[in-house]
């Protein structure tokens, strides 16, 4: 699959500050990617420089092999949704509607009304900065969509929505990329909710990508091995890779890099009372990674 | 790309339209009242008198509409709304979030920067031209038909909008916050002014001879509000029609002006193309001129408080103060300049090694100017031009005078010498009797050298009025008395350059206050006047008349309390020295001066007595004498 979006080592200084330190990234097109991280990891600056927001000071943003920057023919296929909405000053939904449209030339005046049926809470003639965070962040989606975009960028896209609209809204998601073969490149803290819809996953950290693969890579490359020994925990092999282990009584429970039936092999060899090899979380995943590169949940006592 | 999608977009466009329709909306209701509404009410109030003619009466009513339109030609109210405007539609730069917004949209920076420019221009013109139309109708309605006036008016009010706003859009580009973008657009109309002030106020502390204040130089109109303010009038041409009209005259400089607004909005464009957007919210938004702003705040710091302190606290220090200015501008200007880091970076403690070694060098260029201009390095204070490239000079000592013949020009060119030869003399004078005030006199002597190139040299200087200054002939101040000693000077200063031609009106008078302090006036007949005027001449051209500096103790025992109020009128142009600097008789208010009485009035007071209007055995005071009454009467 081609790379609909292609990120090579760039580079964003704010000040003193670097935020963006060399980064890497491939979008597949018509996937789902997940940009994950911990706070002040640089995704939110990441996605602006995919939008031709901020200007790099270094590296390259392409969308489909061209730049972004200041390309409004690139740009006009490309929506982002943030988490830091803006709507003019006494805009309504409707007025809003006028200007997407009158921006986008592909804007979907069929699927506006359509999709009012979805959202059919909102008071379309009222005030959208009256509305609530969670309608405002529905708005940005109805407009959003409604502008058929081949690459939707969202940040923290369902933070607000209560969840019978989040489902919603990730349902519509999925049938436009099924429909349209849209892009969707996003960024969440809500892991549990990438997993059921990201086909690619990011792990970005101190402004860097620092793992990237397909979920069902990522799932494979890591698993939680349960197993116990009759007289502890015999001295393993150099080649088992752990990345945190933790015990109760003659159970242990072991996070280990690398094939899990390989896993299991090496561990029979050592007679165990049993070896068990459970899957693991996209979170499981994102905290034992995020452990190895300094950033693990530490055990303070208050 | 199409150059209208490149350049232009209908879409923002109506969104401007739409958002920000109070703006345009207030300046229509504004524009409104100050052209068509107070016409109107002018016109309304102008009551034909059935005695004039139909000629007479139709120019009336016209010179009425024209002075009605003095409120529409103040820059003000444009420059007012130039900077709402710029500043609102480019509001969006100012917030993060709209900031991102915008620029997510598939618009180039050029197309969002013109739309949103041609947006808050046409916001401006568009009032203005309905207000343009809504006034003919006005004017055709009371049977006015001369266009040109108001069409002046258009051009006038369009070109100050133009310059306004793109004045504004500028100061909007520099910044991330809208309140800083109007201080700022504030400062960049009263910057040059600014720059000046502070230089003159430091080379007035520092250099001998150079002036503090700031007179009117080329450059003023790089402050357009003040010199459009100034320049910018509705007066009568001079070419003695029967009927005269008002015309806004001072145009010329919107043609530059346009220029200028040209280059601004080219500016403001560039600055927009290479923007970071993440500068929202930053009190300076262009990265480079960080160190511009804490320089230029360190300077100004240094140089306001320098020149505010020193008048608070020496008003009447005469002389050099080298090591004030040197310590108390440094460490203002070093405040100035920590104060401009705690705006850009928004926090307190900004005093980091990086940018402490940076106010390390600031200092040592200030200091570097200030030594330097403290050692003249550039000659100013020794700076006298050449007798050849002299035109003329207009001097303000004991009284006024201008020197036009080679000779005069020569002597007073070595009296200037003189004056900086003696600097350290008179430095030294002021220095050890600055505390004493009833013991130090002192007058203040300003040349303007007027070179035949069109340039000009001013120098003032503060010189001592003592006796062993005055006296030593060959001192300066001996040589300035000799010079000032000029009958024919005297008589200029009090009847113009022609008093030959002078016309007296008839309404001069005598002042007189007796022993007892009580003041009487005589109304002069016509024949008194010009009996008593001739009698003036005569003792002034006599060379026992003499006008002495005002703290000359000579002065008070010279000089008599009485004095006689001349009025008269003199051909237009012609030089008079009444006034404040240079002047020259407009024509349309006679001119009227006292000239107090000295012990040299001889001819004079015999007139006075022999006219009855003094008695003969009435005694007439000293103005020392007059003091003492008045204290005495007082305590």
């Amino acid at each position: 699959m081609t790379d609909m979006i292609r990120v090579e080592n760039l580079r964003k200084n704010f000040g003193e500050f670097c935020a963006l330190d060399g980064v890497d990234m491939h979008v597949p097109g018509g996937s789902i990617y997940g940009l994950v991280g911990p706070n002040g990891a640089g995704k939110t600056t990441l996605l602006r420089h995919i939008m031709g927001i901020y200007r790099q000071d270094e590296g390259s943003v392409l969308v489909e092999g061209k730049p972004v920057y200041e390309q409004p023919d690139v740009k006009k296929d490309m929506i982002l949704i943030s988490d830091d909405l803006f709507y003019f000053q006494q805009a309504d939904t409707l007025e809003m509607k006028g200007f997407y449209k009158g921006i986008y030339p592909g804007f979907d005046e069929k699927l506006f009304e359509k999709l009012q049926e979805v959202f059919r809470n909102i008071d379309v003639k009222r005030r959208i900065r009256k509305l609530s965070k969670g309608m405002q962040k529905q708005v940005s989606f109805w407009l959003g969509l409604c502008s058929s975009p081949r690459i939707l960028i969202l940040d923290e896209p369902v933070d607000g929505l209560d969840p019978v609209m989040r489902r919603q809204i990730w349902n519509l998601l999925l049938a436009e990329k099924k429909k349209r073969g849209m892009t969707v490149l996003v960024s969440s803290h809500n892991l549990r909710e990438l997993e059921e819809v990201c086909d690619y996953v990011g792990i970005m950290h101190q402004g860097r990508i620092r793992m990237e693969r397909s979920l069902q890579e990522l799932q494979g490359c890591v698993s939680k091995v349960q197993t116990a020994f009759e007289q502890g925990m015999p001295v393993l092999p150099e080649t088992f890779q752990v990345l945190h282990m933790s015990n109760l009584g003659r159970v242990y429970t072991m996070i280990v890099k690398g094939d899990s039936e390989k896993a299991r092999g090496e561990l029979e060899k050592l007679h165990p009372l049993f070896v068990d090899v459970l899957p693991l979380t996209l979170e499981e995943i994102f905290i034992y990674e995020m452990g190895g590169a300094d950033y693990g949940i530490q055990e303070i006592l208050l | 790309m199409g150059f209208r999608k490149f350049c232009f977009n209908s879409t923002i466009f109506r969104k401007n339209v739409r958002s920000y329709w109070p703006i345009w909306f207030s300046w229509l209701l504004v524009c409104l009242w100050i052209l068509p509404g107070y016409t109107w009410l002018q016109i309304h109030a102008y009551t034909e008198a059935g005695a004039l003619e139909q000629a007479r009466q139709e120019a009336e009513k016209l010179r009425y509409a024209v002075e009605s339109l003095s409120p529409a030609i103040s820059p003000w109210p444009v420059f007012l709304f130039g900077a709402v405007s710029g500043i609102a539609v480019f509001s969006y730069l100012y917030q993060s979030r709209s900031a991102n917004m915008i620029h997510a949209l598939p618009v180039r920076r050029e197309a969002l920067f013109l739309t949103n420019y041609i947006s808050g221009l046409l916001f401006l013109l568009i009032p203005q031209f309905l207000a343009f139309v809504v006034t003919v109708f006005v004017w055709f309605g009371h049977g006015i038909t001369h266009l040109e006036y108001l069409l002046r008016w258009l051009g006038l009010a369009a070109g100050e909008a133009f310059l306004a706003y793109s004045l504004a859009v500028f100061a909007a580009m520099l910044t991330g916050q809208a309140a800083v973008g109007a201080i700022c657009y504030v400062a960049l109309n009263y910057l040059y002014k600014g720059v000046v002030s502070i230089v003159s106020a430091t080379m007035g502390m520092l250099v001998y001879g150079m002036n503090r204040e700031t007179g009117e130089s080329w450059g003023d109109w790089l402050s357009p509000i003040s010199f459009l303010q100034k320049n910018i009038q509705l007066a009568v041409r001079e070419n003695n029609q029967e009927f005269a009209i008002p015309e806004i005259q001072g145009t010329d400089c919107l043609f530059w002006y346009g220029l200028l607004a040209c280059l601004l909005t080219g500016a403001a464009l560039a600055i927009y193309r290479s923007r970071n957007l993440e500068a929202a919210s930053d009190v300076v938004a262009i990265s480079w001129l960080k160190p511009v702003f804490r320089w230029c705040g360190g300077i100004a710091a240094g140089g306001f408080c320098t020149y505010m302190v020193w008048g608070m606290l020496f008003p009447d220090r005469f002389g050099n103060l080298f090591r004030f200015v040197l310590l108390f501008g440094s460490v203002t200007a070093a405040g100035g300049f920590f104060l401009c880091e705690m705006i850009i970076r928004k926090k307190f403690l900004v005093f980091t090694g990086k940018r402490l070694k940076e106010c390390g060098l600031f200092l040592a260029v200030l200091v570097l100017f200030l030594v330097c201009v403290e050692k003249d390095v550039l000659k100013l204070e020794q700076k006298v031009p050449e007798e050849e490239g002299i035109s003329g000079i207009y001097l303000e000592g004991s009284y006024r005078m201008y020197l036009e013949k080679p000779e005069e020009i020569r002597r007073c060119l070595e009296v200037h010498q003189c004056v900086i030869q003696s600097r350290k003399e008179f430095e030294q004078y002021f220095q050890e009797n600055c505390r004493d005030r009833e013991k130090r006199s002192a007058m203040k002597w300003s040349l303007t050298y007027r070179l035949k190139n069109g340039r000009s040299l001013t120098r003032s200087y503060d010189l001592p009025l003592e006796d062993c200054y005055v006296e030593d002939s060959e001192g300066a101040m001996g040589k300035l008395f000799a010079l000032e000693y000029n009958p024919r000077k005297y008589l200029e200063y009090y009847f113009s350059a022609a008093p030959e031609q002078l016309k007296l009106t008839g309404e001069s008078s005598f002042h007189h206050i007796n022993g007892k302090g009580e003041y009487r006036s005589h109304e002069l007949s016509e024949e008194e006047e010009e009996r008593m005027y001739q009698a003036l001449k005569e003792d002034i051209l006599s060379g026992n008349y003499r006008i002495y500096p005002w703290e000359y103790k000579k002065r008070d025992t010279e000089n008599y309390a009485d004095f006689l109020a001349f009025s008269y009128r003199l051909p237009k142009g012609t030089r008079t020295f009444q006034e404040m600097g240079e002047s020259f008789y407009t024509g349309k208010y006679p001119e009227y001066i006292t000239v107090p009485l000295t012990r040299g009035c001889e001819k004079t007071i015999n007139l006075l007595r022999e006219l009855g209007i003094l008695d003969g055995n009435e005694h007439i005071m000293t103005e020392r004498e007059f003091q003492n009454i008045a204290e005495d009467m007082e305590f």
